[in-house]
């Protein structure tokens, strides 16, 4: 999920854009597609994570 | 769910875990599974190595926002093909799956395939099953550590060059095993090379099953792609039970038995440790392994094979197997279909692109000697992996004149930007808004020849 995750979004968005923003134009590319891809890595971890709190709080009740 | 069943899920997902042993298997599955690890493994050790017009036949070259496979090189406009293909790639899950249910756990996928070498790796090294267990169970000694410091360094030699074969797919593997040998890798290739190689030590050498039965999604939601129609293994309890040691050639019908000799080693072959005899199971990964050794067992019997088999549901309620049904057929008509798009959309696509971006700051401007002229930058994208010189043309407009006057070099795969200046004399304006069009020519050949309209905007009283 995280590697279809980071294939959209740094096709839609050249990461040398986003580190221009930043103000991190040192940074080389393959650094921001490294913590672009555990970034999302985390956030699908998290969802996952939630999704089963969630459902153990709904079924305990 | 009810609150008593999932709490046995839940707990069980906190039980310390039994260490597995896999038997190793012989039979016609195993040569299948072997000959698809050989050519899967082949095809990802080798691929990053051959080279097609002086550059790797697959490389997914980052930094340069390109990736190159076969003859084809790609670019982030060119997302549509890989949403096309994930999409190609769901549709063939679920036509196999409702085919053949877990065919690409038990065969092709890669925690499948690396652990099938990691167990070989370890059987060489360590061992049968039962010396394996032997040896865990053995206190620890010299001769102990030596055995298993040797496994876990060819695990470990082996995981680093999976690590660095991956690392090859998004950097030219000849220059990437050139910089490990003069110490020049960059930090980030260096992290990746040890990152994916733990994680093919971790996954394989260590979580083996538990990658399938707590980490991977698709074992939780392929019920959902089965039917009565999709291949399953399953045990044929009406002709194996009532289940019983027994010696060859001992008479079924005086000791009430059926035909499973109950010697367990369905259970002992199975790479995720379940007994196929208690039924379908989701951590049952479909690698035939439980046929394969029961069947060498029935022969061994003199009873015939097939107690443990590839079968469906109809079939194992007495109904006929339907292959040809409505979801195979769209499934396997949209997988065609779609695939077929994209291969000719890919073929037949243009092999150099033009796009005219106007100057946004200003509409045009008028010059002293009284012509008009407008902004533009131009933007080349040659998709071939050729050098190309183009010649550009201006048409139109009556005696427009381009401040590039010279052929155009774009290297091959490079997406050039050139500021360009059209001017023309107003008089030969026909409004405020002009159709204006630009060709790019190659110029050694005819090959590449494309034009594109654009805009030229002079003043309103035109």
């Amino acid at each position: 999920m995280a590697i279809a995750l980071s294939g959209v979004i740094f096709s839609l968005l050249d990461p040398m854009l986003i580190t221009d923003q930043m103000g991190l134009a040192d940074m080389p590319p393959l650094a921001v597609y490294t913590l672009g891809f555990f970034f999302f890595w985390i956030v699908c971890a998290w969802s996952g994570f939630f999704s089963i709190l969630f459902s153990r709080s709904a079924s305990h009740k | 769910m009810a609150t008593g069943q999932h709490d046995s899920i839940e707990s069980s997902l906190f039980e310390k875990r039994k260490k597995l042993y896999p038997r190793e298997v012989h039979g016609l599955f195993a040569k299948l599974r072997i000959t698809g690890v050989t050519v899967l493994l082949g095809l990802y050790y080798l691929l990053p190595w051959i080279n097609l017009n002086n550059h790797p036949i697959v490389l997914f070259d980052l930094p340069a926002r390109k990736f190159y496979i076969l003859h084809w090189i790609f670019w982030p406009q060119d997302f549509i093909y890989l949403a096309l293909l994930l999409i190609c790639a769901a549709l063939a899950l679920f036509l196999f799956t409702a085919l053949a249910g877990r065919v690409w756990c038990g065969y092709a996928c890669p925690q499948t395939v690396w652990t099938e070498v990691f167990l070989w790796l370890e059987r060489k090294i360590e061992g049968s099953r039962l010396q394996q267990i032997k040896l865990d169970k053995q206190p620890l000694s010299l001769h102990k550590l030596r055995i298993k410091a040797s496994k876990h360094a060819v695990w470990i030699l082996f995981a680093l060059l999976t690590g660095f074969t991956f690392v090859g797919f998004f950097t030219p593997i000849r220059e990437l095993a050139n910089n490990i040998l003069t110490l020049q890798m960059g930090p980030w290739e260096t992290f990746w090379l040890l990152f994916y190689s733990l994680a093919t030590y971790g996954n394989a050498g260590w979580l083996r099953e538990q990658v399938c039965m707590y980490m991977c999604p698709y074992a939780r939601f392929q019920s959902a792609m089965f039917d009565e129609n999709t291949l399953i293994i399953s045990y044929d309890a009406q002709r194996g039970e009532p289940r019983g040691r027994r010696k060859k050639g001992d008479d079924l019908a005086a000791k009430k038995l059926g035909n499973c000799v109950d010697c367990t080693l369905c259970v002992q072959a199975c790479p995720t440790g379940i007994d196929i005899r208690r039924g379908l199971q989701y951590e049952c990964i479909g690698c035939a392994a439980c046929i394969d050794v029961c069947d060498n067992v029935m022969t061994k019997m003199d009873y015939p094979s097939g107690l443990i088999k590839y079968t469906t549901e109809n079939s194992l309620n007495g109904k006929p197997t339907r292959i040809l049904r409505g979801r195979i057929i769209i499934y396997g008509v949209l997988l065609i279909a779609i695939l077929s798009g994209v291969v000719y959309s890919i073929e037949t696509r243009d092999l150099v692109e033009l796009n005219i971006l106007r100057d946004r700051n200003t509409l045009y401007r008028e010059n002293i000697d009284g012509s008009i002229s407008n902004s533009y930058t131009l933007k080349i994208i040659n998709r071939e992996q050729k050098d190309r010189l183009y010649q550009l043309s201006f048409s139109g407009i009556k005696g427009i004149e381009s401040s590039i006057k010279q052929p155009v070099f774009v290297s091959k795969g490079q997406v050039l930007e050139l500021p360009l200046l059209l001017s023309a004399s107003s008089s030969a304006l026909l409004g405020s808004s002009n159709a204006i069009n630009i060709g790019l020519h190659s110029i050694n050949d005819d090959v590449v020849s494309i034009v594109t309209e654009g805009r030229f905007i002079g003043p309103l009283n035109q």
